[in-house]
């Protein structure tokens, strides 16, 4: 069971319906916001998560770039990255997991969607 | 005196006429005296000699008075000295051999000697004439009574006739003996083989040389021995039969040109030989030999036969020549040896042979044809024509024909020209048409020059131009007298190294057509190299026999057309680069505008749940009935975004194919589903399906949208009733459906018992956006269909759907089992 998240999204909508969702159904769970990758990568000095969710349009480094410099970084390598994007093409979803991201998520578009997400991500060991 | 008398005369009685005579003799008048005076020796004597057969002859007394008797009267002839001679001194009666006799009467008188002569000659005068006379006689002693030789007894015998009929015998005996001789030497010296043969052993008698030559054996082999002991094998010819024929019947056998096989030094030769078998008699007539002449005719016979085959070989090659020929002989041209075929060709009847060229064929004469035949003869210069027009008179009206035809002198074996060999062919046929042939090529040329596109023609190896249209002088773009009649690289020197040397090279050589289009070939006109495109065409020129004479060129200039082309081509391609750009722009617009669309009709949706969900129970039942439109609508929205995007990443040419198992496509789709299908209790019948080279999604994407369509519209009180079936297609029926063939393409059909749809709406229904119900009855955006076929055909493959209202429906879709492209429209 995941305790620590670093949720990394510009937008301020969808971190709201993340923190709706686990708030209400994970209160023990502690999230960390990052607004870029940059703010993530500054956030992870002093700050291990059990999982990183990472959106990929994003200002100053997106999440692409994110993922090449975890790859880069040893000590955080062992932090698995689910990606949660509104893309949902295979593109995307193949690309992303070839820069290392554990696993691959379209934002949902109903609460019960955002809930059934999280539970899936926590379910992965 | 009587009794006296007669018995003192008793001594003369009888003796005949010469006893009648001698008694009627006065004998007194003669130195003998009176006959009753006469010694008794003389009466003895001369009683013996008259009444002798033989005949005697008595001179008496000094005087040698005769007496003779009948016998020797024949001896004196008719006309000579008898009668006289009785009582006649000797020496009066026989001056003309006193000189023989006296000699013999003077050996009996004075020596008592008997003389006696065989066939001694002494000629008498007698029957007018000294007659030659032959005598047997003897001249004896007569003694009488005084011891004295009183008288010369002539005992005589004429032996004349026996004399000359020997004499006759020995100069006929010599006469033979004198012609053997000869006969011996004349078959010696013979310029002829002769011999004689004896006998019915054929004993060889004498021989020549020659004949022994034409034996080849040695004389000493043959003379004195049976010819045949030698010659065996000419016994078996039959010569052994023939010799004794000729022996048998005394006819003479004559043969000519004989062969006789002959050993010649052990080697057995056939040589042939002219002879003559002639009986040869004796001296009594009776036949005893065979004499043979005989002529070695070898070399005459063999160089005969051999002429004789060699005219037999003429005579059989005239006669089964396929084409006129026709032997004459002499300088009369005796018409010896025609073939049917010039006897067909003359046309002047078949019964020629024995007439001469002159008779048969008068009109030839003003044709020069006698002249030509005579001096041929003449000079023994053969004449051949080659297409020689010659007016042959066939039922009085004179016709025109063309001959090949030769004039051929011939020898004898001395080199003697003995007569002409014709050969001919008619060729009239060949040259008439060949007249046409010229005229109508007269005609081409012409047609050719004045041909309104360019045309020339190039003849020989060196392709030289003959003909040219103005046309073509023109394109050339040179003055005329620069390319005419000089081989077309020469004229046109520019045109070369461009290939067009090989390819006229080629028709010329191997007669095969050679067309080009648009072919670019650069000539230097006005001052200027420029290119110019020509359809072409290259033909062989043939003669009627169809030998290739040259090449005909027939050039287009297409050079405005194929500027014009490219020109299009250029703007096309510009066209449709802008096209794709602007394709590629409204595809990525689409991905954009979608993918952007997504997040406020997604946030509506999610706020529009908090919106109720922070309400609770404040919501009045109409505010509900509000959030409900706005939560359905964004869904909705949703869903329109979420397929426009699907449909604009279908080609965007990102995913490979790789093979594709339909059945875990199938089962994964229906899975999506089953929630829909327990609900609505669909029936599904499937057989395994197989395995394409594909877009894994995209089989997804095309198997969830035809199952969620039949899981759609199907009325409510009915369950689904869903059917797929496939099958390979052969190639013809994949052309048939306008695909390219050589993919093993596979048909799979996707059936329901839906509502389907009316047969007008079957290509409709694949436009996007495209919706044949209401919204309120059958949900749906109107894409699913179009993402269909855009699959479809991203697969290079096609869909389609048949259907009849209320009848369910049936997708019809094909695909490549192998893909060799990317993905891609058609």
């Amino acid at each position: 069971m995941f305790e620590k998240i670093l949720l990394i999204d510009d937008d301020e909508d969808d971190r709201e319906f993340m923190l709706e969702v686990l708030g209400e159904n994970f209160p023990h769970v502690v999230c960390n916001i990052a607004v870029n990758g940059q703010d993530a990568l500054d956030q992870l000095k002093s700050y291990r998560p059990d999982v990183m969710i990472l959106d990929l349009n994003m200002p100053l480094m997106n999440g692409r770039q994110f993922l090449r410099a975890v790859n880069k970084n040893p000590d955080l390598a062992g932090i698995p990255v689910v990606v949660v994007s509104t893309s949902s093409d295979n593109y995307t979803i193949e690309e992303t997991k070839g820069l290392g991201a554990k696993d691959f998520y379209t934002k949902p578009d109903k609460l019960s969607g955002w809930k059934a997400m999280i539970n899936s991500i926590f379910k992965e060991p | 005196m009587i009794t006296g008398n007669t018995l003192k005369r008793s001594f003369l009685e009888g003796g005949g006429e010469m006893g009648a005579l001698t008694r009627a003799y006065d004998w007194a008048s003669t130195s003998v005296g009176p006959v009753d005076q006469w010694p008794e020796t003389l009466k003895a004597t001369v009683g013996i000699i008259l009444r002798s057969n033989f005949p005697m002859f008595l001179w008496w007394g000094d005087n040698m008075i005769q007496f003779y008797n009948d016998a020797y009267r024949p001896s004196l002839g008719n006309e000579g000295k008898h009668p006289t001679a009785l009582g006649q001194d000797a020496v009066d009666c026989w001056p003309e051999i006193w000189d023989i006799i006296y000699p013999l009467i003077m050996k009996v008188k004075t020596n008592n000697e008997s003389v006696y002569f065989e066939d001694m000659l002494v000629p008498i005068y007698r029957n007018g004439q000294i007659e030659d006379v032959y005598w047997t006689f003897s001249y004896s002693a007569v003694i009488g009574e005084t011891g004295n030789i009183d008288g010369v007894l002539v005992v005589c015998n004429e032996t004349t006739e026996t004399v000359n009929s020997r004499t006759l015998i020995e100069k006929a005996q010599k006469r033979i003996q004198q012609s053997e001789s000869n006969l011996r030497s004349i078959i010696l010296q013979a310029p002829v083989a002769m011999c004689i043969l004896k006998g019915s052993d054929h004993i060889v008698e004498i021989a020549n040389d020659r004949i022994l030559r034409l034996w080849g054996k040695p004389k000493e082999k043959m003379i004195g021995y049976p010819v045949f002991n030698e010659l065996t094998e000419a016994r078996y010819e039959g010569f052994e039969a023939l010799l004794d024929k000729v022996l048998e019947t005394g006819e003479t056998y004559s043969a000519y040109g004989a062969p006789v096989t002959l050993y010649n030094e052990g080697q057995p030769q056939l040589v042939y030989i002219h002879f003559v078998y002639e009986p040869f008699r004796g001296e009594d007539g009776s036949i005893t030999g065979v004499m043979v002449v005989a002529i070695d005719v070898t070399l005459e016979i063999t160089a005969w036969k051999k002429l004789e085959e060699s005219e037999n070989k003429a005579r059989n090659l005239i006669e089964n020549a396929p084409f006129p020929m026709g032997l004459y002989e002499g300088r009369e041209m005796r018409l010896s040896i025609l073939n049917q075929s010039i006897i067909d060709a003359w046309g002047k009847g078949s019964d020629l042979i024995g007439k001469t060229f002159y008779e048969v064929l008068p009109e030839m004469k003003n044709q020069g044809v006698f002249d030509i035949l005579d001096s041929v003869f003449t000079t023994g210069v053969p004449y051949h024509a080659r297409n020689q027009r010659v007016d042959i008179e066939v039922d009085r009206a004179l016709r025109q024909y063309y001959f090949n035809y030769s004039y051929i002198p011939l020898r004898d074996s001395t080199g003697k020209i003995y007569g002409v060999l014709n050969t001919a062919a008619d060729v009239t046929d060949l040259e008439l048409a060949r007249q046409r042939v010229e005229r109508s090529e007269g005609n081409f040329r012409n047609l050719v020059q004045t041909a309104p596109v360019a045309m020339c023609i190039l003849m020989g190896p060196e392709h030289v131009v003959t003909v040219a249209s103005d046309e073509m002088i023109r394109l050339w773009g040179k003055p005329e007298e620069q390319v005419m009649n000089k081989p077309i690289f020469m004229g046109l020197p520019d045109a070369r190294g461009q290939g067009l040397e090989e390819i006229i090279k080629k028709v010329y050589e191997t007669g095969e057509l050679f067309v080009a289009n648009e072919q670019p070939v650069d000539l230097y006109r006005d001052d200027k190299v420029e290119t110019i495109y020509q359809n072409f065409v290259y033909e062989p020129y043939r003669d009627p026999n169809g030998n290739i004479l040259g090449v005909t060129a027939v050039t287009i200039d297409v050079t405005a057309q194929v500027l014009a082309r490219q020109k299009i081509e250029e703007i096309v391609k510009e066209r449709t680069e802008s096209l794709r750009k602007t394709n590629a722009d409204l595809s990525q617009f689409a991905y954009i505008t979608s993918h952007d669309l997504q997040e406020p009709a997604r946030k509506i949706a999610t706020f529009t749940e908090m919106l109720r969900k922070s309400l609770g129970d404040r919501v009045d039942p109409r505010s509900g009935t509000y959030l409900d439109k706005i939560e359905k609508s964004s869904t909705r929205m949703l869903s329109l975004i979420r397929d426009v995007l699907a449909f604009s990443t279908i080609s965007n040419g990102k995913q490979d194919f790789e093979p594709v198992n339909l059945n875990e496509i199938f089962a994964s789709v229906k899975n999506d589903h089953e929630l829909l299908i327990e609900e609505k209790q669909a029936i599904f019948d499937y057989p395994e399906l197989p395995v394409i080279e594909a877009i894994p999604i995209q089989m997804s994407q095309l198997f969830n949208n035809l199952l969620s369509n039949s899981l759609k519209f199907i009325p409510r009180d009915k369950n689904p009733f869903i059917r797929v079936t496939w099958k390979k297609l052969n190639e013809a029926e994949v052309l048939a459906e306008g695909l390219a063939a050589g993919s093993g393409h596979v048909q799979i059909e996707f059936s329901d018992n839906g509502i389907g749809f009316s047969i007008e709406h079957a290509e409709q229904i694949f436009n996007i956006f495209q919706r044949l119900h209401g919204r309120t009855e059958y949900e749906g955006t109107g894409i699913g269909l179009a993402i269909c076929k855009k699959i479809a055909e991203n697969h290079h493959g096609k869909i389609e759907a048949i259907s009849a209202k209320g009848q369910g429906a049936t997708f019809r879709i094909i695909l490549p089992s192998k893909q060799t492209g990317s993905p891609g429209n058609m």
